[in-house]
């Protein structure tokens, strides 16, 4: 990464509730709105507990640097530091044995990197949110995402015993018995002009209207473990794609009909012209592609003078500037 | 499929669902809902067989549909009392709970019945079968049935109708020993 720009990526957001009973193992409405959820961000980087470990054993720790509330959007620095990095050694060009010093890292002490995250807080018709999130090396924008639901799951959890806040009454109807919420945040890639690119002048292998089971008739999530989801295949021969106008229009129009028979997503999979496969799953209410930030829309931002580290404490005025204008 | 966002199936689903108390998942369903009521049709289509003539039986299904004419009331004022009786009891899962599929969240799934929702499952079913065996009866009844085939038809139609009144005598024999016993018995 160099020290005077910055890739930054494209990405949907959704907020959606989800339940720790068993029973019911689909999305339901979230407790909290985003906004409110922002406010117990703030909570909890004030009880430092802002901090995720994703196993007690592991040598990263994400963190919640900084956080500000702008009138369009809300700014989120997130920051990991890793102690399993490896040393970091810095030499001068043209340099000698002399002049190379290595970074030590340690047990406590390791490389800290930051991201980043702007959530805009209009909604689309889809009840979905835009993210502009700057590209790191030691923080992808999946990872930044588990480490928001930990700190979500975190939140729910404080409340839990306090508050019936992230609690609901049992659909039984059973008195006393209420299921516990907590909040979750799926995400979904704004496609790149490359991969529709690649997708138009490779080979289709595949394309698939896709759903869980939980709108099939008699489905028993209780019964039918064993059950994981529900796909129908698309006519991908020659004649049917070229009927539709090519690749991409085949894809549009299976997303079409995907969104027309209540089918959530659609999977396709093709080669690409020198070989490799791909494969990637598209929401069908706004076409962008679910839970992945491969082939993810991406613009520079540059012009700092090299004036960038690999970490802030807190929020960069610069990039935030920069990034805003992207949108 | 049946999603909350699909307007027409989900006013189909919310019109449908007084007869929810057959879709009822327990072992003794079965017993309750098909097994007695054909024994009790059995028995009342033998009876019919052997002591009463063709033409008088259409004037039997009348006069028991007169009777069946004066239970919706009852029904529908014992479903108001399930719905807002109040007692802790009621409102806890039953033992070897019966289970039934509701939307919930735009999404079908399978949940456990306390009583308070087994007996206004059941008060529901029996308020709209009894409404519509009297409707539809009252439109057979007065149709005119003669030809060739009068007799098979009259006999059919006093299956089928005996059927549902079995059926529906049975399921009010359950709700009466659940209101009238069982509801007052600690679990």
């Amino acid at each position: 990464m160099k020290n005077n720009e910055r890739l930054i990526q494209f990405f949907d957001i959704q907020i959606k509730g989800k339940t720790t009973s068993k029973n019911i193992d689909f999305d339901i409405s979230p407790p909290r709105t985003l906004e409110q959820l922002m406010t117990e961000f703030i909570t909890l980087r004030d009880l430092n507990l802002a901090r995720v470990k994703f196993k007690s054993t592991s040598k990263q720790e994400y963190l919640l640097a900084d956080f500000e509330d702008l009138p369009d959007c809300w700014v989120l620095l997130i920051n990991v530091v890793d102690a399993d990095a490896a040393h970091l050694v810095t030499n001068k060009i043209g340099g000698s044995d002399e002049d190379r010093k290595v970074i030590s890292l340690n047990d406590g002490r390791g490389l800290e990197s930051s991201a980043h995250l702007i959530i805009y807080k209009e909604k689309d018709a889809f009840d979905k949110h835009l993210v502009l999130f700057e590209r790191g090396h030691n923080v992808p924008f999946a990872k930044a995402i588990s480490f928001i639901n930990e700190l979500l799951k975190q939140s729910a959890r404080l409340s839990w015993d306090l508050l019936d806040t992230y609690k609901k009454a049992d659909p039984t109807g059973e008195l006393g018995a209420a299921i516990k919420l907590y909040c979750s945040m799926s995400y979904y890639a704004h496609p790149s002009d490359e991969f529709f690119e690649e997708l138009e002048s490779g080979t289709l292998t595949g394309i698939y209207l896709t759903s869980d089971c939980t709108n099939l008739i008699g489905y028993d999530s209780g019964n039918n473990k064993n059950l994981k989801d529900i796909s129908v295949n698309v006519d991908i021969s020659k004649l049917a794609v070229t009927v539709s106008g090519g690749n991409v229009k085949h894809l549009n129009k299976s997303i079409k009909d995907a969104d027309s028979l209540n089918f959530p997503s659609v999977r396709v999979s093709f080669k690409d012209s020198t070989g490799p496969g791909h494969s990637a799953t598209f929401s069908t209410d706004t076409g962008n592609m679910i839970s992945t930030d491969k082939y993810v829309k991406k613009r520079r931002i540059e012009g700092f003078g090299n004036s960038l580290q690999t970490a802030f404490a807190i929020i960069n005025d610069s990039i935030i500037e920069k990034m805003r204008s992207l949108y | 499929m049946l999603r909350e966002d699909s307007p027409y199936r989900f006013i189909f689903y919310q019109l449908t669902r007084p007869f929810s108390y057959l879709l009822i998942r327990h072992d003794d369903k079965k017993v309750y809902n098909w097994l007695f009521p054909l024994l009790f049709t059995l028995i009342s289509i033998l009876f019919i067989d052997c002591f009463i003539e063709i033409d008088k039986v259409n004037e039997l299904l009348s006069s028991i549909t007169d009777f069946v004419a004066n239970l919706p009331g009852f029904f529908i004022a014992a479903l108001a009392a399930v719905a807002t009786f109040h007692k802790d009891d009621i409102d806890k899962l039953m033992e070897n709970p019966p289970k039934i599929e509701i939307i919930y969240e735009g999404h079908l799934l399978l949940i456990e019945m306390t009583r308070r929702r087994f007996l206004c499952v059941l008060f529901s079913y029996l308020t709209a079968v009894s409404i519509l065996l009297v409707i539809v009866s009252r439109f057979y009844f007065a149709t005119d049935i003669s030809g060739v085939y009068s007799e098979i038809i009259i006999k059919a139609g006093a299956i089928a109708y005996l059927f549902v009144f079995w059926q529906m005598i049975t399921a009010t024999v359950l709700g009466l020993y659940y209101l009238g016993e069982r509801l007052h018995t600690p679990q």
